[in-house]
């Protein structure tokens, strides 16, 4: 499986240690609330909403360097829109893969 | 040069902002997590350039650069290259950038509005440019292009249409076409504002030539010009209908 790294954060950081820890605190803020009114939306059938809101947390992907990741949830986001959450279980585990890396960090 | 930044994801927000922290001559004056607190703030300021993401609940991108209707130079921001074709059909939207954003391309695109600022307020060409619309001797009725070192006076009744040419514009008069140096930026400004109107980000059309209007279309001569969804309603109000 493909493993999140901090490439990318550190390119924007150029050296700031200061805004990495930032960015790293906001998605860890950020992302438990979007992944529960994501498992909401999936629980209530509300497609459309669990597409809006994979769009949104696919860029944390990308901020990690899941690659691979962000590929599975454009799938899933476009699955979504024509009503099928066939790759929900794939994503929330990446979800979740993100959220233990960043909580790793955050912890040091 | 004042910028906010507006993006419903507060990771995408500290993204840009760091990224702004990076370019000399950029502040960041605001950011701001939806379009309509972004339009609140916009009313009692001003900003010189906004970064707008295009997929927003409730009030996305487009709906936002819709109600703005002025000229402060936009970059979109999208994590689809979709929104980007979208995007471009507004005359204000100067550039996109792919999330997550490349700090290469940031700057890039940065640059390109920095450098373009000065002609938003039109000043004399460059001495240098072998051809350009000559804004100094340009007048109501006539403006002067500059074609092979020599200044063409041509009638401002006479041109019908105006079309973008990467960095050339085509100018089409009742006699003949010149092809100049320009952009249309540059002869919007020479030309009369009840006569003329951009309609698509290519075309600048002389309203009282339209033949004949269909669809998102109008006749002009012979030649067929797309119009923007976003100009058709002045397009509309300019027209005496019946």
């Amino acid at each position: 499986m493909e493993t999140p790294n901090l490439d990318y954060i550190h390119a924007v950081a150029k050296g700031d240690d200061s805004f990495v820890k930032e960015i790293l605190t906001v998605i860890l803020e950020e992302l438990p609330k979007e992944q529960s009114l994501y498992c909401k939306c999936i629980e209530d059938s509300n497609w459309q909403n669990a597409a809006s809101l994979v769009h949104k947390i696919k860029h944390k992907f990308t901020i990690v360097g899941l690659v691979q990741g962000a590929a599975v949830a454009n799938e899933h986001e476009k699955h979504l829109q024509m009503n099928s959450p066939e790759y929900h279980g794939q994503f929330n585990d990446l979800i979740n893969l993100v959220r233990t890396f960043i909580q790793s960090y955050t912890n040091l | 040069m004042k910028c906010i930044i507006i993006d419903d994801e507060g990771a995408a927000r500290l993204i840009v902002k760091k990224l702004c922290e990076r370019e000399q001559g950029l502040e960041v004056v605001g950011d701001f997590a939806t379009a309509i607190e972004a339009i609140k703030y916009l009313n009692k300021h001003s900003v010189d350039l906004i970064f707008l993401d295009m997929n927003m609940p409730m009030f996305n991108g487009i709906d936002f650069v819709q109600t703005l209707n002025s000229h402060i130079p936009i970059i979109c921001i999208t994590s689809d290259k979709s929104h980007a074709v979208e995007a471009f059909e507004y005359d204000s939207i100067v550039g996109y950038l792919l999330k997550p954003i490349d700090p290469l391309k940031f700057e890039k695109a940065v640059a390109k509005v920095l450098n373009a600022k000065p002609t938003i307020q039109p000043q004399p060409e460059a001495k240098t440019a072998e051809y350009s619309v000559n804004q100094e001797v340009a007048s109501e009725s006539h403006l002067y292009v500059n074609i092979d070192r020599r200044l063409i006076k041509i009638e401002i009744q006479t041109i019908y249409l105006i079309e973008a040419k990467g960095d050339y514009i085509l100018i089409k008069t009742d006699e003949k076409n010149f092809t100049v140096h320009s952009t249309l930026k540059k002869i919007e400004v020479k030309l009369p504002e009840d006569q003329f109107l951009k309609v698509h980000r290519s075309y600048i059309i002389n309203t009282t030539r339209i033949v004949d209007i269909e669809d998102n279309s109008v006749l002009i001569k012979r030649d067929v010009i797309p119009v923007s969804r976003s100009k058709k309603p002045i397009l509309m109000q300019r027209l005496n209908l019946l």
